[in-house]
């Protein structure tokens, strides 16, 4: 019988707290090895395998049903699954990792504080450099997204995998979107959020995998596993 | 129909449709080329945010086409100017990106034809418009719903009211975007007062007293935009004028009574070719053409296109389409090739073909 397979960010802040987190439930994640062997197992609950996996790529194996169940932000599964609520249906949210995606702007552009003055800016910025105003981010898709709803146009963005504040001082960037969670960083890099330049709010959350193979004997550990979370343990349409 | 058929006797119909409309659009003189799937990066932007947003960037400087018209120009440019008979025709995939809330396959057909050269352009507007059309009738479907537009009226409606040219060209760049262009013509006539911390003439040198300048849009540029919100306005009397124009939605032949009554006699020399493409129209295709629709806000989003564009629909899915696109070859490659191309979605096509006759 195979185990529900659970996968969990292999490092870091966001591990420590989601292994506390299913504490809470007596649900028991214990490292294995040495502190950088990614192997653990989980106690208190019979019929859970561990799976450690980078948070950026939780999505893919979620998506891929190689994992029933994993632990990431909805950033990273919005940004990566077109059709993500249809493929992984969140079972909750976990109340830390809280990180909200924003476009900011330097704080000298005093004539651009909302979304509609940002594409004023843009059409000015294309006619006079002869390119399109850059956006650094790393979340391609959602931005791209929130802009043309909200009609911004006359930008292109530009991968930023990290350090994405910088871009601006060395211009390869004009704007970017980014993480935020208390704003110092970009406080510190004479950035400015615009008022309307919130795409997303987002938190660590447990999403369930639909194209796994879920066989009874996961559903029941999974309905347990709600109970002691208290959740419905009734899995719902989805799996 | 499912939307790529690619085996079976929908993959055999699918060809036989293609090979079809191919072979009238040679017999009606078009040459047959194989644009490259893969071109510079550098001309997506030239469609516009909407082709942009659409396309698939390779991330080595190449892109796979979304459409054909760039790539054919391309084509045509390399050949020179002695290239014989601007004309050709083409047929293959085109790749769009999908995203959330948009469920159009990534990868569809496309089949046209595009005319480059100067020579009576009211002409080779309705030549095209008539080869696409007929090609639509030849394959069985008749009665197709059509809408046509003129982004270069839209242009010229522009050119005749009194605004500043940052208006004008804030303006005409809205054009693809009818919600922001309303919007915009809204806002634009208060003035933006300037932020309270910000008064006095230098407001340049305020920015940089006051700020940590990193970037490439300067100082200059943001005290630019401040001083023209707080002092450039649209008037209430241009802002009307513009809107009334862009309500303008009614049959073709109408087109220069209502724009006469909206601009007065400001744009005749544009109305006259406007009348001579109507002659055109009634000469080719029969004196009906006269109530075909015509919205004056209508543009299709593909920003190169400059002249007259039209649609064909079937159940709200777009069948065939077209237009002008003369400064295109301009900003590629500073050459002088005003052109028109029309296309087919044979997928499309086929599907509708079903429905009529099933």
């Amino acid at each position: 019988m195979s185990a529900l397979k659970l996968g969990l960010p292999s490092k870091g802040r966001l591990q420590q707290d989601a292994i506390d987190w299913f504490a809470k439930a007596d649900v028991t994640v214990a490292r294995t090895g040495s502190d950088r062997e990614y192997a653990g197992r989980v106690t208190g609950l019979d019929g859970i395998e561990l799976v450690l996996l980078s948070a950026s790529e939780i999505p893919r194996e979620l998506a891929a049903g190689r994992i029933h169940l994993g632990v990431t932000g909805e950033d990273l599964i919005q940004e990566k699954l077109a059709d993500w609520a249809a493929i992984t249906p969140k079972v909750t949210h976990m109340g830390f990792g809280f990180a909200d995606l924003i476009i900011a702007v330097p704080t000298s552009w005093a004539d651009v504080t909302t979304l509609r003055d940002l594409d004023d800016a843009a059409a000015q910025f294309h006619a006079n450099h002869g390119h399109r105003l850059r956006i650094a981010t790393k979340y391609h898709n959602l931005v791209r997204g929130f802009l043309s709803q909200h009609g911004v146009a006359d930008f292109e963005i530009v991968d930023s995998q990290g350090a994405t504040e910088g871009t601006i001082k060395n211009q390869t960037a004009e704007a970017i979107a980014d993480i935020t969670s208390s704003g110092a960083t970009l406080t510190a890099n004479h950035l400015r959020i615009l008022t309307d330049g919130e795409i997303l709010k987002s938190q660590a959350t447990l999403f369930a995998a639909r194209n796994a193979h879920w066989s009874q004997a996961n559903r029941e550990t999974f309905a347990t596993l709600r109970e002691r979370l208290g959740l419905s343990p009734d899995l719902g349409p989805d799996l | 129909m499912s939307a790529l058929a690619r085996r079976g006797s929908e993959y055999r119909r699918l060809v036989d449709l293609s090979e079809t409309l191919l072979a009238g659009f040679e017999q009606a003189g078009y040459e047959r080329i194989d644009p490259p799937m893969l071109h510079d990066a550098a001309h997506v932007g030239l469609g516009g945010q909407t082709l942009l947003d659409l396309t698939y960037l390779m991330g080595n400087g190449l892109a796979l086409r979304s459409d054909f018209t760039v790539p054919v120009y391309l084509l045509h440019a390399e050949r020179g100017r002695d290239a014989g008979t601007p004309r050709y025709c083409y047929s293959g995939p085109v790749f769009r990106r999908s995203g959330p809330g948009n469920d159009r396959p990534t990868e569809y057909l496309q089949l046209g034809i595009e005319y480059f050269g100067s020579l009576r352009r009211e002409a080779a507007d309705v030549r095209i418009f008539a080869n696409i059309l007929s090609a639509l009738h030849r394959s069985g479907l008749t009665g197709v719903p059509v809408m046509t537009g003129d982004v270069g009226l839209f242009h010229a409606a522009l050119d005749t009211l009194d605004i500043s040219e940052r208006i004008r060209t804030r303006l005409r760049g809205l054009f693809w975007r009818p919600e922001q262009l309303r919007a915009q013509i809204e806002r634009m006539q208060s003035p933006v007062p300037l932020p309270a911390d910000l008064t006095g003439p230098d407001i340049e040198a305020q920015l940089r007293d006051r700020h940590v300048i990193q970037g490439k849009r300067t100082p200059a540029e943001v005290a630019e935009m401040l001083s023209a919100r707080a002092t450039d306005t649209l008037s209430a009397e241009a802002a009307n004028t513009l809107l009334a124009y862009l309500d303008i939605a009614c049959p073709i032949g109408e087109v220069p009574e209502r724009v006469r009554a909206v601009l007065g006699t400001r744009l005749d020399d544009v109305l006259t070719r406007f009348e001579d493409r109507l002659r055109e129209l009634r000469h080719r295709l029969g004196p009906e053409t006269a109530t075909l629709p015509f919205r004056a806000d209508f543009g299709r989003r593909h920003e190169y296109y400059d002249g007259f564009v039209f649609e064909m629909t079937h159940a709200d899915q777009i069948v065939a389409a077209g237009g002008r696109y003369d400064r295109l070859a301009q900003k590629v490659s500073d050459a002088d090739w005003p052109a028109i191309g029309g296309m087919i979605r044979p997928q499309i096509l086929l599907s509708a073909l079903d429905e009529v006759a099933p």
